[in-house]
């Protein structure tokens, strides 16, 4: 049994679904991302535990009490928002130390506590200025100082990175993965950055249209994507179009040597849903010979890979392959090239 | 008439414009430059800025041109004083009740739909009373609580209360200051309602998972927010009823309560012999007071724009 | 906005909202009432259009709206000519005027219009003296009693666009700064010229002060002076402005609206 459980939510907004029975369980100490486009659900879930939302029907359990009609103001939840969550009045020792006045922590415990979380986000000189004084990012770890002041027995982030540069958002992240690990701290964590959330978590939970999509560690999600929807929106992809041919695929004249369109009609229209890095690339001189051919259009330089665009002959689809940067070279546009699904790294989906 | 100061976004784009442009060195260019903007300030030199000096200048002068103190020496004494502490007594209770009521109701605007039909109604009935009232209004207040008025007609027949027993109170300062509600409330809505607005609800999310009620964040978050902002109103109103004329001026045709109406009599003759700057000098009074006003509202809204 | 858990608190704001919502709108509705009702009275307890369709008929009060209509034209007309080049420019080629001409167009916000008169009054001994006497000459004054508004709302309009960087394609492809002017900048504020000319069209509509102590009969001045002899038809004529005035602004919260959706958008 999980330390925070989502039971079964659900939740519309004037007739319009937001979260469709969702079901989570968080062991403790374990930080879970949900990952999804706008309007999946994914902040209407985590306003549900907070308490700003109320879910239709469903259950919030945290360490086995049910406290679904708890209000949020005594839920004991640490909460991270977006942006601009400061209250611009108070310095940030003063935000800090906010939710322990509300808690009537004596005044010497309070100034340590305040010192203590200030050099936890690595802003201890930073006590008494105010939120316009500071950075975006150095004001969000005021905030996650300010959330981690109360103890609270969950954390819960929106977001909180999607204001920052791109530099902060990498320190930033890697930074409440530390503080996270190091306290312990059971965290959901909603975020539409994929890259993001797989960094971070534990595991991931992918969602799309008020449902959890797949719900597995950062690797498993990435290289076992359980649908065209985790393979599309999680990391880069190529969807080529093909027909189904008795269990098989055919992509012009190749065919691509699987079981996996078994249960298709034949002849109806499939994607091949494959990473570049998946697709192996040869050069090819002479004759077909059944593979699936094609010449290279551009090559951008990646760091340790390049990415190759590749124009099917035929049907002229374009397809991205990963080729390690010293290698690509030898593919220069223009080259006649061969390409090589790997077979146990694709998925076949209906068109 | 005044209305709200906005933050200087003009200065802040001047500012990060950047000063190396072709040919912002060269000398011809540069003038040619300055030319385009020389019919603007010849204009607003002529039609704002010259009248402007020639009140404050001849504030200072007498009948002949000679340079005096004794008009602003006359301010100081007798019906001028009262009608400047009249003024300042009109305009600080207006504002007060303004910003109150103007608040309330900018509040209860501010918590329903923001492309809702009640905001929208409210707020453009607010710009009308606010800022184009003037004549219209001080006959709806006639039209109201005159002596021939709907109000007065309904009390005396109906309840048998006449509303003129003490007095013609209408067409003196009561009168004055309740008409004046009728501009000041809606006012306060058009400069209220943005720093409203500008409450995040973020940080009532806040205070309700720190362990806050509504109440904390009243008295901790939201209410510290907006002290400012009420108090550069209550100054706003405070220069705008102070500088308001029509609708006084619309109402009361005997006696001069109020500056304003003071000036009225200096420009439609009613001036004494060695006198004739005496006028002058109330206006630069009214210029320092409604300058000190606004003065003090801008810099409260220099700190508003830094917690937004 | 945000869904409380505390049913009880949400009520009772939501009570005290309704109470102020109305006691507050019957405070503001009765004087209208009480215009409509003191506007329509007839002899004896009767009820007559007459104040209304006196409108009309009363030919100093017909002169005194074509003259603020034509007023309102012009003192738009006035504004946008001296606002919109400078204020461009400003933005483009001369920044550090930007807070000069700030300055002076919130300038009459400080300066009361009552005062401002008591300076016009020389200055139009001299403009009568070379335009003739016509009460088409406030035009001058009522450009500058509008700058304020108009200011706002045209820096409002440039600061949302990029101009230096439209300017400088435009400029790039030949175009001289007319054309910038005339091509670019207007068609892309458009919204907030509108906004700005509605604000002084109602503004000039509505003004009372300098007009009738420059002894022009503008139509608050007859509005004024028929209220000495007919309190209906000046009761009537208030109402209609105020009603006038609400339409111009309830469309205008459309037209600004307008433009924050295609921002969206982008």
């Amino acid at each position: 049994m999980g330390y925070l459980e989502l039971k079964g939510l659900r939740k519309s907004f004037g007739g319009q679904p937001a979260l469709d029975g969702l079901d989570l369980d968080l062991s403790e100490g374990e930080l879970v991302s949900l990952l999804g486009p706008s309007g999946c659900g994914k902040t209407t879930a985590l306003r549900i535990v907070a308490g700003f939302e109320t879910a239709d029907t469903g259950h919030v359990v945290v360490a086995g009490k049910d406290i679904t009609a708890v209000p949020a103001n005594r839920r004991d939840m640490g909460m991270v928002f977006q942006a601009y969550s400061l209250f611009p009045n108070m310095t940030a020792a003063q935000n800090i130390e906010f939710g322990l006045r509300l808690r009537k922590a004596s005044g010497p415990e309070r100034a340590k506590r305040v010192d203590e979380l200030l050099e936890l986000v690595g802003l201890g000189e930073f006590g008494a200025r105010y939120p316009h004084q500071m950075s975006g990012g150095q004001q969000q770890r005021v905030a996650l100082a300010r959330a981690l002041a109360i103890q609270p027995r969950v954390l819960l982030l929106d977001e909180p990175l999607s204001a920052l540069d791109a530099k902060v958002r990498v320190s930033l992240r890697d930074e409440i993965r530390r503080i996270q690990t190091e306290l312990g701290m059971t965290t959901l964590f909603v975020t539409h950055d994929q890259e993001e959330a797989l960094a971070v978590s534990d595991r991931v939970g992918v969602m799309s249209q008020g449902k959890l999509e797949q719900l597995d560690s950062p690797a498993v999600v990435y290289r076992e994507p359980a649908s065209a929807f985790v393979a599309q929106f999680v990391g880069v992809t190529n969807a080529v179009l093909g027909k189904a041919a008795s269990g098989a695929v055919r992509l012009g004249t190749f065919t691509l040597p699987t079981d996996a369109a078994a249960e298709l009609a034949d002849g109806s229209d499939v994607k091949v849903i494959v990473r570049p890095e998946d697709i192996g690339i040869v050069e090819h001189k002479g004759e077909s010979n059944g593979s699936l051919l094609g010449s290279v259009l551009t090559q951008s330089f990646l760091g340790p890979v390049t990415r190759l665009v590749v124009r099917l002959d035929g049907d002229e689809q374009l397809v991205r392959v990963d080729q390690p940067s010293n290698l690509a070279a030898a593919y220069p546009p223009g080259t006649a090239v061969a390409l090589d699904f790997n077979a146990s790294r694709f998925l076949v989906v209906p068109a | 008439m005044v209305a709200p100061v906005t933050t200087s976004t003009g200065g802040g784009a001047a500012k990060a414009a950047t000063p190396s442009r072709g040919g912002g060195r060269s000398g011809p260019s540069t003038l040619l430059a300055w030319l385009v903007v020389v019919p603007f300030l010849a204009y607003v030199g002529t039609f704002l800025v010259y009248p402007t000096i020639l009140v404050l200048a001849g504030a200072f002068q007498d009948s002949d041109g000679g340079f005096t103190l004794s008009n602003l020496t006359d301010l100081m004494k007798g019906v001028y004083l009262q009608a400047f502490w009249r003024s300042i007594e009109l305009s600080a209770i207006t504002a007060l009740l303004g910003a109150v009521f103007g608040a309330l109701l900018s509040w209860a605007v501010a918590t329903g739909n923001p492309q809702g039909l009640l905001r929208r109604v409210v707020v453009a009935a607010a710009g009308v009373l606010a800022q184009f009232g003037g004549v219209p209004l001080a006959f709806a207040f006639l039209a109201t609580v005159g002596f021939q008025g709907f109000v007065t007609q309904f009390l005396r027949d109906s309840l048998g209360i006449d509303l003129f027993a003490g007095s013609a109170w209408i067409f003196d300062l009561p009168g004055l200051t309740l008409v004046y509600t009728f501009f000041q409330i809606p006012l306060m809505v058009i400069v209220f309602l943005p720093a409203l607005d500008g409450l995040r609800p973020q940080w009532r999310e806040a205070t309700e998972s720190l362990g806050g009620s509504a109440w904390t964040y009243w008295r901790h978050v939201g209410g510290p927010i907006l002290f400012s902002p009420f108090l550069g109103a209550v100054l706003l109103l405070f220069a705008n009823a102070f500088s308001a004329y029509a609708t006084a001026a619309a109402l009361v045709s005997q006696g001069s309560p109020i500056v304003p109406l003071q000036i009225r009599g200096f420009l439609t003759g009613e001036v004494l012999l060695g006198q004739e700057n005496l006028g002058k000098a109330l206006g630069l009074g009214m210029v320092v007071v409604v300058g000190v006003a606004m003065g003090i509202y801008a810099l409260l809204q220099r700190r508003v724009s830094k917690w937004q | 906005m945000a869904v409380t858990a505390k049913p009880g608190r949400k009520i009772g704001g939501t009570v005290l909202r309704w109470v102020v919502l109305v006691v507050l709108g019957f405070y503001f509705v009765l004087p209208l009432v009480a215009m409509g009702e003191f506007s329509t009275r007839g002899i004896n307890n009767t009820r007559s259009l007459d104040s209304w369709t006196g409108i009309f008929s009363d030919p100093d009060l017909v002169d005194a709206i074509l003259t603020s209509v034509e007023l309102a034209v012009l003192s738009s007309v006035l504004m946008l000519v001296l606002l919109v080049p400078t204020m461009a420019w400003i933005r483009l080629r001369l920044p550090k005027l930007g807070r000069l001409v700030e300055f002076l167009c919130l300038l009459p916000l400080t300066i009361p219009a009552i005062v401002l008169v008591v300076g016009m009054a020389p200055l139009y001994a001299w403009v009568n003296y070379f335009l003739g006497d016509s009460p088409l000459t406030l035009t001058f004054v009522y450009a500058v009693l509008v700058l304020p508004f108009a200011y706002r709302a045209i820096d409002a309009g440039l600061a949302s666009i990029d101009l230096k960087t439209l300017a400088e394609a435009a400029r790039s492809l030949g175009a001289s700064w007319g054309t910038v002017l005339w091509r670019i900048v207007v068609p892309n504020i458009r919204t907030a010229l509108i906004g700005a000319s509605l604000l002084s069209v109602a503004l000039v509509l509505g003004e009372f002060t300098i007009a009738s102590l420059l002894n022009f009969e503008t139509l608050q001045v007859q509005v004024n002076l028929i209220g000495k002899r007919n309190a209906g038809l000046s009761i009537a004529v208030s109402l209609a402005c105020l009603v006038f005035a609400f339409v111009l602004l309830f469309l205008l919260s459309y037209v600004g609206q307008r433009r924050r959706v295609t921002v969206v958008e982008d």
